[in-house]
């Protein structure tokens, strides 16, 4: 069977079954490529060789996270929040859970954000960072900022919006919480508010801080700002500020201080704001919005939040009849996965100028570790939260 | 699944006749034992190696010499880009075969692993080191060392250190 030495005798074949052949180590990088973080972190144990290349966070794979929310009484909910890894290899198979938080409560939720490994579950009752690797949750402090303003007619329905990102100067964490102190909008004329900022960083404050100077600018709520190089950047509400918007508010988590980020020369009148998106791909900040002809979509890249040199990278041809909203979540390979409306995700191979087939998350199977049960009896979905991820083992 | 034909040669994978093909263009590789196999050129273009000498007319009229590649793995190569390239679209039928190709002992993975980075086969590459990392991840360490024949160069203070550093990944 083997190369046709003949067989050796007895003795001899018990010690050679217990020698395995030698694989160099460039191939065992190549096997802990595929390892969950867990197993990673046990086997930094094994010999200086393995520790050295785990350490390098080189054997770590970004990946895709899906949190369905729920409808009741018309408002996405969510009691718990449960965080599936969207594998494309499983068909068919539940999406592996990666973690699960109680949120002890139905909770209105806001968008997700993702920074190194950490996840930022923001809601209007309670904020969480959480680390599914190391299953560590830090729940923030209650703050006044939480508080909304009293109600009142043609103002946004909800009061604040958060950001959640890194300060390379203090290599800290922190989260970010913008919100209307008042808002009022009368039937005519223009609308009136007061703004307010406070951060809080992990490790090291124990409340929220406010920022010495409010918002400039108005922002969309329950839209989670994007980070990109150590700015957190909002869509400016131009609803509320009843004009066309200089660009993206810009939050410098560094020097905790705003500034503005202009949008591409040329969109300055035809952006509407509300129907845009910002996200990090490959390094570069990409700007999606629908073309005013409704028949393409135009990405925008730039490299940097102070002063973007913005440049059209590509122009796709928009998927007819969906409401203009293309939010692009992340880049694998040659394809941009993005959101083209609450339940689909669809891939765009940028070499290929294809769409890949769309998936409905709906079809997808979601186990439940809290009832064992496969779906979520009796509620619909409303929304899927998608988001880039990366594991990794920063402590909280 | 190989027959042996009249001059002695393994013609491996489903039933093709041992003569050359002109329409399936057969390109013949040598294992480091000297054993030879005829492959379809759409098969052995599995192998990036062997896909970058066809297309830089590296290879004769004599075949391709693989020294690094042994007669038995060699074949389980070979039957494995002949399934792949055969009905690729039958996702269900692959996925089967696929499984069932890496139900095979690890010291055999392991020569298949070697054996595929040598030929620079990407998907068979993928699937066995997937296959490892998922026989590996729930072992100890004890039993990783054991399995990789690795011997533990650290102290028993610097194991202790990386014990309790990563403490909660010992619950």
């Amino acid at each position: 069977m083997d190369d046709g030495e003949p067989a050796p005798p007895a003795a001899q074949r018990q010690s050679k079954k217990k020698s395995m052949p030698h694989i160099p180590h460039e191939l065992v990088e190549v096997i802990l490529s595929h390892l969950p973080v867990e197993s990673l972190l046990r086997f930094s144990r094994v010999c200086k060789a393995w520790r050295s290349t785990i350490s390098l966070h080189a054997s770590v794979k970004p990946c895709l996270l899906i949190s369905p929310q729920t409808l009741r009484d018309g408002k996405v909910h969510s009691d718990t929040v449960i965080l599936y890894r969207w594998e494309d290899s499983r068909q068919g198979a539940a999406l592996p859970v990666v973690h699960a938080t109680d949120m002890s409560s139905d909770v209105i939720m806001h968008g997700l954000a993702h920074c190194d490994g950490l996840i930022l579950l923001p809601s209007e009752a309670a904020v969480r960072v959480l680390n599914p690797a190391t299953r560590r949750t830090l729940t923030l402090p209650w703050s006044p900022g939480a508080e909304p303003p009293p109600p009142g007619p043609n103002v946004p329905l909800y009061h604040q919006s958060f950001g959640f990102g890194h300060d390379p100067r203090s290599n800290a964490y922190k989260v970010a919480r913008f919100f209307y102190r008042s808002i009022y909008a009368p039937g005519s004329g223009e609308c009136l508010y007061t703004t307010g900022m406070e951060v809080f960083t992990i490790g090291t404050d124990q409340h929220w801080r406010e920022t010495t100077k409010d918002p400039p600018y108005p922002v969309f709520t329950r839209h989670t700002a994007t980070f990109y190089k150590g700015s957190l950047l909002w869509s400016i509400d131009e609803r509320v500020l009843g004009h066309k918007p200089p660009g993206f508010l810009r939050f410098s988590l560094e020097d905790e201080a705003f500034g503005v980020m202009p949008p591409p020369p040329s969109c300055y009148r035809r952006l509407y704001y509300v129907w845009c998106a910002l996200a990090e791909l490959r390094g570069e900040l990409c700007l999606a919005f629908k073309g005013a002809n409704m028949k393409t979509i135009e990405l925008w890249m730039c490299d940097n939040t102070m002063n973007p040199q913005w440049n059209q990278r590509y122009s796709i041809n928009a998927i007819s009849c969906s409401p203009p909203y293309f939010n692009p979540i992340a880049v694998f390979d040659d394809e941009i996965v993005f959101k083209d409306w609450h339940f689909s995700t669809r891939r765009y191979n940028l070499k290929t100028k294809t769409y890949q087939d769309e998936f409905h998350m709906k079809d997808l199977q979601y186990h439940n570790p809290i009832t064992g049960m496969l779906g979520y009896q009796g509620r619909r979905f409303a929304y899927f939260d998608v988001i880039p991820y990366t594991p990794s083992l920063v402590p909280i | 699944m190989a027959a042996t034909t009249a001059d002695g040669s393994k013609v491996v994978g489903g039933g093709e006749k041992s003569n050359v093909d002109e329409e399936s263009k057969m390109i013949t590789l040598f294992s480091s034992d000297g054993e030879r196999f005829e492959v379809t050129q759409e098969a052995a273009a599995m192998s990036q190696t062997i896909h970058h000498m066809m297309e830089d007319g590296c290879v004769d009229d004599e075949g391709v010499h693989l020294p690094n590649v042994g007669s038995s793995i060699l074949a389980m190569v070979i039957e494995y880009c002949n399934r792949h390239v055969a009905s690729p679209d039958e996702k269900e039928d692959i996925r089967s075969f696929d499984a069932g190709f890496v139900n095979v002992e690890h010291h055999t993975l392991f020569d298949i692993i070697r054996a595929a980075n040598y030929l620079d086969v990407k998907e068979l590459m993928d699937l066995c080191c997937q296959t490892v990392a998922d026989s590996i991840k729930s072992k100890s360490v004890e039993e990783i060392r054991e399995l990789f024949g690795i011997v533990n160069d650290f102290t028993p203070e610097e194991e202790a250190e990386i014990r309790k550093e990563n403490q909660w990944a010992f619950e």
